[in-house]
């Protein structure tokens, strides 16, 4: 069994949203590329590459996308390129794109690594006394993405065997899709308003409810636990001192880096790609004892 | 069911002709400059025209003189008037375009007339420098050395000695601009003992540079003549003043008339045309193709060759007959073109390579402060070019290249580019504009029938097409209307103007200062603030009547290259531009209670500055403030004008 499924999710939670707030409350573009690459890195590793591949090739969209359409609405900067609808274009307005589009890839991409390690029965039993509706919306949403995907097919291959989509024209199929795509997201909408009726009619949210779950916090998550609070704590340190300062309106520029701030992004990049490193290291020793078998 | 297919059939046709207009509009609109000159049936002289028209020029002089036709010009009706605006400039002119005649019988007869005038106390003159620079070009013209004639150094007691005795600019900035053309005109050198190098002078030149680009003979009204003239002067030096010579060929393009001419003075007249024809090819431009002097399809040749009579003769104005002095002025004009066309250096080069400015600090020339292109400048190390400079080899070591030497060669070949990479007239505006929108509104109704024809009508494949199409023609229409210009082009586009009324803006953030402590660290770190706080002392800004302190802010801008945002018009609530920053300085750049704001002679109007026309001589004081504008800071800093 792999470490990450096996550890408390309470650690996992307290990585996870260190992790992210790093991730999110930063515009450091050393900090966002270490959280792309270890976001990549987790996620090839986690569901393998064929899998990751086309969410690999949808956050590469994004970035590009975030960087043109910041400069449309941004015209700080020190460094004119070319003037579209009258205004000015910036260079420093594209880099900020770029770097906010990585981030924004980055995130999605942890969200998909950590949803195979963070599974919604760990986010019931972490928050399911405390905020049932909330958990129940969360694990809903975490679900929901694949399942669409899953309805979108299905709709798609039953309309396919009722004799539809035979048309050579590239544009039918890309007509045919919409159509799908409208109609499953009605589909979607009810879908969720039943799964909400049929948790209540269990008695989900009502006191005195009990749900049974198998999670010991062992040896291991406390060392867990342990490293994720001094990667969590250094890095805020970090930011608090300034270690994460990057300024990109006038001018692209950034503080003069001392030695404090070095250990600072070590540390960081330690946190981006130690779940990587882990699941790598399982995947081979697994891979090992297999070969022996 | 017969008309019904009638029907179709009309309803195809109609939507392939939107289409097809759709497309050949959208190709169309870059090349429009140039089909424009085509439908406006645009005359382009040929070398044989311009020789031509010289011919006739010069038959008329000898006529009007009482001469005959045949009768040598220099050597016998002009040598009489030898060293006087009478003949001079038609000397160097013949000479220069290469036409023959008796030049060493009138290098003799200036010979003589500089010994008999240096006899007198005041030599050639006694406030015009313009007359040792006169006689140092007919002197070049005829093959003689303006080092010595009749006994006198002409170039140095015209140019970098005459401060000794006057200042070149005695009789106004052309003393100061024909002194470096004549310093020039074969690369002379100042000795390290003389009163004022190349450098100085050239400095002076660039410092009186009126705002609007554009220079004057004495105080700040810019005159075309003498533009076209500093830039005859400037144009050797691209490479150290490239942004001072982009700003008056942009004023010159603003003051253009619609038939092509130019006006001095208030009166729109051939000599004018001739000293910017001068200029241009000075530059390396060609006056009869550069889309800027391209006015409709009548560009500044076209207008001088139209003041010419049946006679050869050149009228000063529409009204006039044969005119001494533009016949004299067009026949430089002429030269120029020609020697132009042969790919020959410009009119007042008479050899020696380029000038060199022996010792350039970055900062020594070019906008005050601004060495956008630092170590930049290579320096001509020593290479003291001498009388002999020919014998160097050209370009070596050499600060500057000869533009007009590079663009006149590559005028031989069909070339369609400029030489000078400038803009060309910025945001649509006039037809450009209007051919512009029609292929915006043609492309969007082209889009949206494609996509019905597509959807409705066809199936498989076609429907690829059509809807491909739909596709293609949308995103053409968006580029459209995007218009995607250069940075620079944008800037000339904000240049723009015909005015010939001023107002003064003035920038101050001294407030920012005062509450240093809520200042942006990123502001603080770079060197954005000035010390003073003042991003623009009171500046004369050319206005139009009916211009908005919103439109004036943004021409100064451009004429000063300060950066300011600004949310539109049309996006904010209260239907007026909200400007967000200047020179990077922002709202909230400074506390939560920061931002611009402006007044006009003292007083703070009530609404945005895009909705608030000014009158001429109006006072726009823009200011930062910290605390949304309260009653403090306004009163402080509106009381300091």
């Amino acid at each position: 069994m792999r470490l990450l499924t096996n550890l408390h999710p309470a650690v996992v939670l307290v990585y996870i949203v260190s992790l992210l707030g790093v991730v999110m409350f930063t515009r450091h573009p050393l900090v966002i590329a270490l959280a792309l690459m270890g976001s990549v890195l987790f996620l090839v590793a986690a569901v393998g590459m064929q899998a990751a591949g086309k969410v690999l090739g949808l956050s590469f969209l994004l970035i590009l996308l975030v960087t043109l359409t910041n400069p449309l609405f941004m015209h700080r900067g020190v460094t004119p390129l070319f003037v579209i609808f009258g205004k000015v274009v910036t260079m420093e307005s594209l880099m900020y794109g770029f770097v906010s589009g990585a981030m924004l890839a980055a995130v999605i991409l942890w969200f998909k690594g950590i949803g195979t390690v963070m599974t919604s029965d760990k986010f019931l039993y972490l928050f399911g006394r405390i905020f049932p509706k909330l958990s129940l919306i969360l694990s809903m949403s975490f679900r929901f993405i694949p399942l669409f995907a899953r309805q979108i097919r299905g709709v798609y291959q039953v309309q396919k065997t009722m004799g539809m989509y035979d048309s050579r024209a590239i544009s039918d199929r890309f007509l045919g899709g919409a159509r799908v795509f409208s109609a499953v997201l009605t589909w979607a909408l009810e879908n969720a308003i039943d799964t909400a009726n049929s948790m209540r009619a269990r008695g989900y949210g009502i006191p005195g409810r009990t749900s049974f779950s198998l999670f010991a916090f062992g040896k291991t998550d406390g060392i867990a636990l342990i490293v994720a609070l001094i990667l969590g704590t250094s890095a805020a340190l970090g930011a608090w001192n300034g270690a994460l300062d990057f300024t990109y309106y006038p001018a692209v520029s950034a503080p003069e880096p001392e030695l404090a701030d070095l250990a600072v992004w070590i540390l960081i990049g330690v946190m981006m790609l130690l779940p990587a490193m882990i699941e790598i290291a399982d995947r081979m020793l697994w891979n090992l004892y297999r070969s022996r078998m | 069911m017969d008309r019904f297919k009638h029907k179709r059939c009309i309803f195809r046709i109609v939507a392939a002709m939107i289409i097809v207009g759709a497309f050949l509009i959208t190709s169309m609109v870059p090349f429009a400059p140039a089909i424009q000159a085509y439908a406006a049936e645009k005359t382009v002289y040929s070398r044989q025209d311009l020789v031509d028209a010289a011919n006739g020029i010069l038959n008329w002089c000898s006529t009007a003189a009482g001469g005959t036709t045949s009768e040598d010009l220099p050597g016998g009706l002009f040598a009489e008037h030898a060293g006087t605006t009478d003949s001079d400039w038609f000397v160097i002119a013949m000479s220069q375009m290469g036409l023959p005649g008796d030049y060493a019988g009138y290098l003799s007869a200036l010979a003589k007339n500089v010994q008999s005038r240096y006899s007198t106390p005041d030599q050639l003159s006694a406030s015009k420098a313009t007359e040792w620079h006169r006689i140092t070009l007919a002197v070049l013209a005829c093959g003689g050395d303006p080092r010595n004639t009749g006994g006198a150094d002409l170039i140095a007691d015209g140019t970098y000695d005459r401060g000794l005795t006057k200042p070149l600019d005695t009789q106004g900035n052309n003393g100061t601009i024909f002194a470096l053309i004549a310093l020039d005109s074969k690369n002379y050198t100042a000795p390290a003992g003389a009163y004022e190098g190349r450098e100085a002078i050239l400095q002076k030149i660039l410092d009186v540079q009126l705002p609007g680009g554009g220079f004057a003979q004495l105080g700040t009204g810019g005159d075309v003549d003498v533009t076209a003239m500093a830039l005859m002067a400037l144009a050797p030096y691209r490479e150290t003043c490239g942004a001072q010579i982009d700003r008056a060929i942009a004023y010159l393009s603003a003051q253009q008339a619609a038939n092509g001419g130019f006006s001095s003075r208030g009166v729109e007249n051939t000599e004018s045309a001739a000293q910017v024809i001068m200029a241009l090819t000075a530059l390396g431009i060609d006056p009869q193709k550069d889309s800027r002097f391209d006015k409709n399809g009548n560009t500044p040749v076209s207008r001088l060759m139209s003041m010419a009579l049946p006679s050869g003769g050149i009228r000063h104005t529409e009204s006039g007959t044969e005119d001494w002095m533009a016949s004299q002025q067009a026949l430089c004009a002429i030269s120029a073109l020609v020697r132009q066309m042969d790919g020959k250096g410009s009119l007042y080069r008479f050899g020696g390579g380029s000038p060199a400015l022996e010792q350039v600090a970055p900062d020594a020339i070019g906008e005050s402060g601004d060495s956008e292109d630092e170590g930049g400048h290579t320096t001509a190390s020593g290479s003291a070019v001498g009388e002999n400079a020919s014998d160097l080899p050209s370009g070596e070591g050499l600060a500057v290249e000869d533009p007009a030497q590079d663009g006149a060669g590559a005028m031989n070949g069909d070339v369609s580019e400029d030489p000078v990479d400038l803009p060309e007239e910025g945001t649509g505006t006039g037809s450009n504009g209007l051919t512009r929108t029609a292929g915006i509104l043609l492309g969007i109704l082209g889009s949206g029938l494609c996509l019905r024809i597509g959807l409705k009508k066809s199936t498989g494949r076609k429907k690829d097409l059509w809807l491909l199409l739909a596709v293609v023609l949308a995103a053409a229409s968006l580029y459209l209307l995007a218009n995607p210009q250069s940075f620079e082009q944008f800037r000339a586009g904000q240049l723009n103007n015909k005015a010939g009324d001023t107002v003064t803006v003035s920038i101050d953030c001294s407030t920012v200062w005062d509450n240093e402590e809520d200042l942006d660290p990123a502001l603080t770190e770079g060197d954005y603030i000035p010390a003073d706080g003042i991003f623009l002392a009171e500046t004369s800004v050319p206005f139009t009547d009916g211009e908005t302190a919103f439109d004036v802010l943004m021409r100064v801008a451009a004429m000063e290259d300060l950066q300011v945002d600004y949310q539109g018009a049309d996006s904010t609530l209260y239907g007026t531009a909200y400007i967000r920053g200047i020179q990077h300085l922002y709202e909230f750049s400074c506390g939560p209670l920061s931002g611009w704001t402006y007044s006009v002679n003292g007083e703070f109007p009530d609404r945005g500055s895009s909705g608030y026309p000014l009158a001429p001589g109006d006072r726009v004081e823009w200011i930062y403030t910290c605390d949304l504008g309260r009653y403090t800071d306004i009163t402080e800093a509106g009381e300091t004008p």
